[in-house]
Parts: structure tokens; C-alpha cells; sequence
């Protein structure tokens, strides 16, 4: 009977262990956003701490996403709109294979800095995101200010004017994005 | 002779134990179970798409009225996955199981 108690044991924890551990929480705005380690597309290596100093707006996406592939040439604009040193847009990338990430940037002539995560621990287990695309605002102290859900028009007047407040110093319309 | 008759027992109440734990495992994916797609839902969905279903913003499908739910369950499960439009994607957040625990939920919202 004993091993039939063992095997009874195995099986429950067998059992529980197939049970999916729930997702974090997502990222609160306003507390310091996580020291990521992001590894390009080109497989080199870079901390999101390394932008401090500067605006940082970070776009989670997809090839397979819909509205990821449709903002980026807004954010890719966006880019451009403010200076290297007061704001940098980055995308981080969830495919499974980087490679078809390179292609579809190479195609649509994106030029601003991709990173992989293809296992989606980032942004899984690391940011807690629940949709994609999933775009963060970053202080240049660090800190989370917004975290936007869903597709934006990224150069529109309202998100530009948001922004460039805030690089100025006012980032109170920046909850209005 | 003890040992000899047990052993057939215990292999017997292993094999049912096996065939129990099979059973609970495979249960869940038989069929789209819409209490729980309620549950995801609210979670994923209300937001936008109102508790009741009933779109909290222009341009969204009520599914009070059935729409946006004549297409197929694969075809459903596309949307979600992938998103379009306004609506984001899930692909990699949520299981295709808890996919389609949440169609069957919204195909239950249409009064």
C-alpha cells in the first residue's frame, strides 16, 4: 500500500505542477521601472538603465500583432520629432524567431533600436503585460509614467505635445495618452 | 502467496489511478468552459467592451446585439490572437483554452 501512496503523492504533485503559475501584476506608473537587461536584435547587449538621463519610450510588439505592426512607423516619426538626448524610442520585440523581426524593420525601413525577447519573459514575467502592443513612458530618473495599452497615433499633435511638455518639464498630460 | 495477490491490486489501483488523473487532466480541454471565459473577460475585455458587452467606446461591437459574433470560433480565435484595429493582441498572454473559454462567454452575452 505504500507505494501506492507514493505513486498517489507523485501524481497530485504532478498534478499541481501542471497547474500555470499566475501572471505579475502589471507595472504600477509612478514606481521605478525594472533594470532590464535587453539583448538586440543584432545580439548585443544593453541595460535600460543605460538610457537614463533621457526620455525613454519603450513599444512591445509583434510582427503577428495587428496594431503593433501599424504604429511603428508613428513611433518611428516619433523618433525623429525630439533630439537623441531628450527622448529615444525602443521597441522590444516578442517574436519567436528575431530574425523575421529583422526582415519586417529592414522592409518597413524602421530604424530605431529593437531588442528581442523571444521567450516573452520580459515582458511576461518582467513587466506583467496583458495586451500587445503595450508602450511605456520612462522618466529620466527611471520612472514608469504611463503605461499605454493598444495602438496610438504616435505623431499625432495631442501625443507630441504631451510629450514634449514633459521632456520640458510638465508631464501631466502624459495621462491623458 | 500474499505478495502474489496483492501485486495484481496494487498494479490494477495504479492503472485506475492513472486513468483518473488522465481524465481530470484532458477534462478542461474537451469543451470551452464560459464561466471561466467570464472570468478573462472581465479581466481583458470589460474595459472596452463593457460588462454586459455593450462597447464603452465608439466603434466596438456590441455583443448585446450579436454583433461582431457570426463569425466562427477559428475565426474569433484569429482576432484575439493577433488583434486589428483598435483591438490589441493577446497571442502568448492568453491560452488558446482560455481563447476559447472567452468566445463562449461572449457568445452567451447576446440577449
Amino acid at each position: 500500500m505504500s507505494s501506492l501512496r507514493c505513486l498517489l503523492i507523485v501524481l497530485v504533485l504532478l498534478l499541481s505542477a501542471c497547474e500555470q503559475s499566475p501572471p505579475p501584476d502589471a507595472l504600477s506608473e509612478g514606481q521605478l521601472f525594472p533594470a532590464l537587461r535587453l539583448t538586440g536584435l543584432d545580439r548585443s547587449n544593453v541595460d535600460i538603465d543605460d538610457f537614463r538621463g533621457r526620455w525613454v519610450v519603450l513599444n512591445v510588439w509583434a510582427t503577428w500583432c495587428g496594431p503593433c505592426r501599424e504604429e511603428l512607423a508613428g513611433l518611428q516619426q516619433l523618433g525623429q520629432v525630439f533630439a537623441d538626448d531628450e527622448l529615444v524610442v525602443l521597441g522590444l520585440n516578442v517574436d519567436d524567431d528575431p530574425h523575421i523581426a529583422r526582415e519586417f524593420l529592414r522592409d518597413q525601413a524602421i530604424s530605431f533600436a529593437n531588442y528581442s525577447d523571444p521567450e516573452m519573459f520580459i515582458a511576461r514575467q518582467l513587466l506583467g503585460i496583458r495586451v500587445f502592443p503595450d508602450t511605456f513612458v520612462i522618466a529620466p530618473d527611471g520612472t514608469l509614467l504611463r503605461s499605454i495599452t493598444g495602438e496610438r497615433d504616435w505623431i499625432s499633435s495631442a501625443v507630441v505635445n504631451a510629450l514634449r511638455k514633459a521632456v520640458d518639464g510638465q508631464s501631466g498630460d502624459l495621462q491623458s495618452l | 502467496m500474499n505478495k502474489i495477490m496483492i501485486r495484481p491490486r496494487v498494479s490494477a489501483a495504479m492503472m485506475w489511478t492513472l486513468l483518473l488523473c488522465c481524465c481530470l487532466v484532458a477534462l478542461p480541454v474537451s469543451a470551452a468552459n464560459p464561466q471561466q471565459g467570464s472570468k478573462f473577460y472581465t479581466k481583458n475585455c470589460q474595459n472596452c467592451h463593457g460588462a454586459t458587452g455593450v462597447a464603452q467606446m465608439p466603434g466596438l461591437p456590441d455583443f448585446s446585439r450579436g454583433q461582431g459574433l457570426l463569425s466562427s470560433d477559428n475565426d474569433l480565435m484569429q482576432f484575439i490572437r493577433n488583434g486589428r484595429g483598435m483591438m490589441p493582441a493577446f497571442r502568448g498572454l492568453l491560452s488558446d483554452r482560455d481563447i476559447l473559454d472567452v468566445i463562449a462567454y461572449l457568445r452567451t452575452l447576446r440577449r
